[in-house]
């Protein structure tokens, strides 16, 4: 099955932006058990571009902000997971990109660069 | 250090640390190969960026497709698996490199391979980089000397040149090597206690999929010598990832770059070029790249000259500092016509070309003479070397000649025999045990007496003992003159009948 062809099945599997359970299910009838995974990994990584992760160390907190966040990323399913390590702030990941605005990340790295200077 | 003064430095570095969002681009690992991991997502990644794992072992991008990524690790991962996070670091590959490293043996990402400490922060040193411009160098034109007499006299090498090492295997190309870095530690010497003597020579050795065994006794060697102190190791040994094996090169030159920066001099040594190119070839066939002329990648001429290019003596402008590179290649029954033979042949300033024939007759180091050569050394050569230099290089030229002519039994007449006799004992003269590379004065005292005459009368046999009685005799009885060869300046007149009284005075008690 050709890059291409993938892409379009994905596509069609699609309608109105949601799944379409009976779309997926004529498609994976016809597919080779090979291209059936090539398909689903194709499906997976859709699902996970439309989806925004957001963590936050309290769910009051993110309860507050969760408007804004949808205002931010208007297209995007947002998914939340408390992290009370994280000490304050957020991590976003969006796709392939991570956000890390977060205490949790600002003082590791001053140990990492701590770690690097006074290391015997 | 005191508290307040290390509290004062957090501090200052604190305000170095950027604030604000980190941002990083993710991916998932795909596949999981022999050292090399296919990823999606990371499509912020640029080609030769460092990539993190989840578990903390370094990778490095390859290759760029439309929806994946290849990477190779530069380390040992047992525990990769699908669906395994990757980070980018927004680094293009690079190495700590400090004064730290002096003496100490690390692997080509800078962790240390010696049981020693970390290495302190220094700079970070990319690994591959553009060499120097034209209008950024210039002529080489002081002496990198070998302390090998065969090579300072005819081959001489010059800071800033890169001089191939070729042979077989097992032929002493790596004493070679060793011996000049051993050598160094005169000179650098001398780089301490005046400020008129050549500046000193930082040594890196990079040693490239040779067996851990091979390059622990290097390393002891340089120690033992005291050559250490002053040298830096790069390792990738066999046993290591082919990554590493291919990146140790960059990594040593990266490391030379840095002293080079700070207007020193250094010599590098690539040991050897032929398992850099196995390296590359190996990961090239992983990748699927399209293999070429003995399935080596189309781009391994532009592995090495991009590594060579950037031995350099840099402009007085830029702070006068060195890179001299002795890169070696393995040939396979003296075949320097084969594929990368050729290529790196055709990069280098010049080859010692050692050979097998040579060294099973005793000739050790077995350099070929007529094949060696050393394009731009001679305008580094000290006064001192050229005014023997000009005499032995002919001595041997002619040797060689009547040699073949020898072979045929003709008669020969008496001046002919005699220049075979003084070929035969200028052959003798330039055998040099391992480990034992000379000052120049001595040098110049063994090439002088031979060329002169002075040994004709000496069984050939016994050359050798009466080169070593002849160094023993005048640095006992003649420290002036030794003194004076010692200073690289032309042999005067006067220089001249003090070594002539001198020899004369030593073979009356030579039995
Ligand atoms: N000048 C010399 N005099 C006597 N023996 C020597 C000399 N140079 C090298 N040898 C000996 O020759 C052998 C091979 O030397 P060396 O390991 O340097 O060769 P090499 O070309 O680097 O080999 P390889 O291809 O395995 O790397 C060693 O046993 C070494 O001791
Ligand atoms: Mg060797």
């Amino acid at each position: 099955m050709t890059k291409r062809l993938l892409q379009q099945l994905v596509l069609a599997s699609y309608q109105k932006e949601k799944l379409n359970p009976q779309r997926v299910d004529e498609i994976t009838n016809r597919l080779d058990r090979k291209d059936i995974k090539a398909y689903l990994r194709a499906l997976k990584l859709m699902e996970q571009q439309k989806k925004l992760f957001v963590a936050m160390p309290k769910t009051s907190v993110y309860n507050t902000s969760k408007k804004d966040l949808e205002k931010l990323f208007p297209k995007k399913e947002i998914v939340f997971t408390e992290d009370p390590s994280l000490l304050l702030g957020v991590t976003l990941v969006d796709n392939d990109m991570v956000y890390e605005m977060n205490l949790r990340d600002q003082l590791e790295t001053v140990l990492d660069e701590v770690d690097q200077q006074y290391s015997e | 250090m005191n508290s307040d003064d290390i509290i004062k430095k957090i501090e200052n570095k604190l305000m170095h640390i950027e604030g604000g969002a980190k941002v990083q681009n993710i991916g998932y690992v795909e596949t999981v190969g022999d050292s090399i991991i296919v990823a999606s997502g990371l499509s912020k990644a640029v080609m030769g960026e460092e990539v993190v794992f989840a578990d903390g072992t370094r990778g490095m991008i390859l290759n760029l497709d439309e929806d994946s990524v290849s990477i190779v690790l530069l380390g040992k991962s047992a525990a990769l698996k699908e669906g395994d996070t990757v980070k980018t670091t927004g680094n293009i590959l690079q190495i700590n490199a400090s004064e730290d490293l002096l003496g100490r043996v690390v692997n080509p990402i800078g962790l240390p391979l010696d049981g020693g400490p970390t290495i302190k922060k220094g700079t970070p040193m990319l690994l591959e980089r553009i060499a120097a411009g034209v209008i950024d160098r210039q002529p080489v034109d002081t002496a990198l000397k070998t302390g090998i007499k065969v090579i300072d006299a005819i081959i001489p090498i010059g800071r800033g040149q890169r001089e191939l090492i070729i042979g077989d295997r097992g032929l002493g190309k790596t004493a070679i090597a060793i011996d000049t870095i051993i050598n160094q530690e005169e000179g650098n010497d001398k780089a301490k206690k005046s400020k008129d003597a050549p500046k000193r020579v930082v040594c890196i050795y990079v040693a490239i999929g040779q067996k851990n065994s091979t390059v622990a006794q290097v390393v002891e060697k340089l120690k033992e010598t005291g050559a250490l102190d002053y040298t830096i190791v790069v390792a990738a040994n066999a046993s290591d990832p082919v990554s590493l094996q291919y990146l140790a090169p960059y990594a040593g030159v990266a490391v030379a770059e840095y002293f080079m920066e700070k207007g020193e001099d250094v010599l590098i040594v690539y040991d050897d070029l032929t398992k850099h190119a196995w390296a590359w070839r190996q990961i090239c066939l992983v990748l699927k790249r399209p293999a070429g002329r003995e399935a080596y990648p189309g781009d391994v001429f532009y592995a090495h000259s991009r590594l060579l290019e950037r031995a350099v003596r840099l402009s007085d402008k830029l702070g006068g500092g060195s890179i001299t590179a002795l890169p070696v290649i393995e040939t396979q029954a003296d075949d320097i016509s084969a594929y990368i033979p050729t290529n790196v042949i055709s990069i280098t300033d010049g080859q010692i070309f050692l050979k097998s024939d040579l060294f099973n007759s005793g000739i050790r180091p077995a350099v070929d003479v007529g094949l060696s050569v050393s394009r731009v050394g001679g305008a580094a050569q000290t006064g001192a070397m050229k005014s023997v230099a000009g005499g032995v290089k002919l001595a041997h030229a002619q040797f060689r000649e009547l040699q073949v002519f020898a072979q045929f039994g003709s008669e020969l007449d008496a001046a002919t025999l005699s220049q075979l006799e003084r070929g035969k004992r200028v052959n003798e003269v330039f055998k040099q045990p391992q480990y034992s590379p000379l000052s120049e004065a001595l040098e110049i005292l063994s090439i002088w007496a031979v060329t002169n005459g002075f040994m004709d009368d000496v069984k050939v046999e016994d050359v050798t003992r009466f080169e070593k009685e002849y160094h023993e005799y005048v640095q006992t009885h003649d420290k002036k003159l030794i003194e004076a060869l010692s200073t690289g300046k032309k042999v005067t007149d006067e220089v001249t009948t003090q070594l002539k009284k001198v020899t004369e005075q030593f073979k009356k008690s030579f039995s």
